[in-house]
């Protein structure tokens, strides 16, 4: 009996616990939710009647509140008729622009940077990123906007923390996503115009697009290089220098914090060339010395013997 | 002495093509390993001279396993475990004291055991045991993309890596001593013109 009354109190505070867990999350978004009752459905979209397109509408909840812009309201960016249901045809004309709050407001601009103190990141990140991408390839392409690579409802600056396969994986399925799309031909033009890399799949797995198809930058360039500019130099991730130790591995020095290098090295990437384990090099190349200098006065040991024999 | 015929032309020729494919592999790998240094080979070309000199020491190595069965030089790799603690500790004194003293050799060479213990035990360790690793772990580097990202927490391709290196290196170091072991023999060329016409000669 008296379980039973223990049991039934437990119950009552998971379910208030629950409840007030849910409403707490609710109230952080109260205006998305709505919105989300329509753009939480994974099905929402239309057919574009100019194109014949089917445009996606469906945002996704769960990776909206882990994104950099999961503290703004929907309608902070969708300021057209949204308010309206339905919404009017003028929303469609809608034409957002990141460097509508990015460029001159400075609570927009990221203060810190994942891999770069204060000091060092570049205050005004987001007009280097337009200049960068005016001189990338895909600024021949019309319609190219920074909303063709980032999904803004789910995007993150920094994937500190995440496995680097997940990292990679990220990385490359926002390329793919065009340069291997299904219905284009381009998935196999993307094998043969990389054949030249040895063990083609090992690469693609490990390392993202942009660490050959951006310059060698201290920090992320938005310069997407044509594949005559983008590099083909081994030893440039391939070297105890190696620019990937800046770019791609930064994820790993920031996350491990100290000793950065050996760190990269002890982890679970091992990079030809890069990943050199300087206590077994020294003590084998000391060893091999040792033993060649034993050999050489065994020899000269020998030779003074038979000498002295002969004499 | 009578002249003893103790490498026919298949070990010889094995011989001096694993020698040979040795010191590609070290060249090679040396410059992948310390890649963008001074004196190396380029990496591209590094990598292409490896990957087909790797292939083609697994290919040396097979023919020395199979060889072994089907002929009777495998009986040099068998060990014969009575008095062996006490043959190895004569073999070293000789190597350490007697050589230079100019003691007897303490092991004679014949048609049924050519190798002294010493010789045989390190023989058997280097191609049964460090060959076989180096090999399977150039393999797996050979496919790598197809490897577990993790084995038992590590990196699996770190675990391959880090295998690969340190057999290279006492692989390395394997050589360096056989090359001057070899001029241990009645002359300094005694042995080294034996691996190369077959032919073993003593006074």
């Amino acid at each position: 009996m008296k379980n039973s009354k223990y049991m039934k109190i437990s119950v009552f505070l998971i379910l208030l616990t629950t409840a007030h867990v849910g409403f707490a999350n609710e109230a952080n978004n109260t205006k998305n939710v709505v919105c989300w009752r329509c753009h939480g459905m994974e099905t929402l979209a239309y057919r574009d009647k100019l194109t014949g397109e089917i445009v996606n509408l469906y945002v996704n909840p769960q990776q909206y509140q882990q994104s950099n812009h999961r503290h703004l309201e929907c309608t902070t960016c969708h300021t057209a008729d949204f308010s309206i249901y339905p919404h009017p045809d003028s929303v469609k004309s809608e034409n957002l622009y990141c460097l509508d709050c990015h460029q001159d407001e400075p609570k927009f601009i990221p203060s810190r940077f994942p891999f770069l103190s204060e000091k060092r990141a570049p205050r005004n990140q987001f007009s280097e990123i337009e200049r960068a991408f005016k001189n990338s390839v895909h600024a021949t392409q019309e319609q190219f906007s920074c909303f063709s690579c980032h999904d803004p409802h789910q995007f993150k600056i920094s994937r500190v923390g995440e496995e680097m396969t997940e990292i990679v994986r990220h990385g490359n399925e926002i390329c793919l996503n065009c340069h291997a799309s299904p219905i284009t031909p381009s998935a196999t033009e993307l094998s043969l115009s990389h054949q030249w890399l040895p063990n083609l799949l090992l690469h693609w797995r490990s390392v993202r697009c942009v660490e050959c198809h951006t310059p060698a930058t201290s920090h992320f360039s938005h310069q997407v290089l044509s594949a005559a500019q983008s590099a083909k130099n081994c030893v440039q991730c391939h070297s105890k220098e190696a620019t990937l130790l800046t770019r791609l591995y930064k994820y790993r020095s920031q996350e491990e914090g100290q000793s950065w290098f050996n760190k990269a090295v002890f982890n679970k990437a091992y990079i030809i060339g890069m990943s050199r384990n300087e206590t077994i090099d020294r003590w084998s190349l000391i060893i091999l010395l040792l033993t060649i200098a034993g050999l050489l006065a065994h020899g000269f040991g020998r030779f003074i013997a038979t000498r002295r024999k002969n004499k | 002495m009578k002249p003893l015929y103790l490498y026919p032309l298949w070990i010889r020729a094995w011989h001096w093509i694993n020698a040979l494919l040795f010191i590609t592999l070290i060249i090679s790998g040396a410059s992948l390993h310390y890649a963008g240094g001074n004196g190396f080979l380029a990496f591209e070309t590094a990598i292409l001279i490896h990957n087909i000199a790797g292939i083609l020491l697994t290919i040396a190595w097979l023919v020395f396993f199979i060889g072994n069965f089907f002929t009777d030089n495998g009986k040099h790799y068998r060990i014969q475990l009575k008095g062996i603690i006490s043959r190895l500790i004569q073999q070293s004194l000789y190597y350490a004291v007697g050589i230079f003293r100019g003691d007897a050799h303490p092991f004679h060479v014949s048609t049924e055991m050519k190798f002294n213990t010493l010789q045989q035990l390190t023989y058997i360790g280097v191609m049964y045991t460090l060959l076989p690793l180096l090999i399977a772990s150039g393999w797996f580097f050979l496919f790598a993309a197809h490897l577990p990202d993790k084995i038992m927490g590590i990196g699996s391709i770190w675990i391959v890596a880090m295998t690969h290196l340190v057999v290279a290196y006492l692989l390395i170091l394997f050589m360096v001593s056989h090359i001057y072991i070899i001029t241990t023999g009645e002359t300094i060329f005694t042995n080294l013109r034996a691996m190369l016409t077959g032919w073993h000669k003593e006074r």
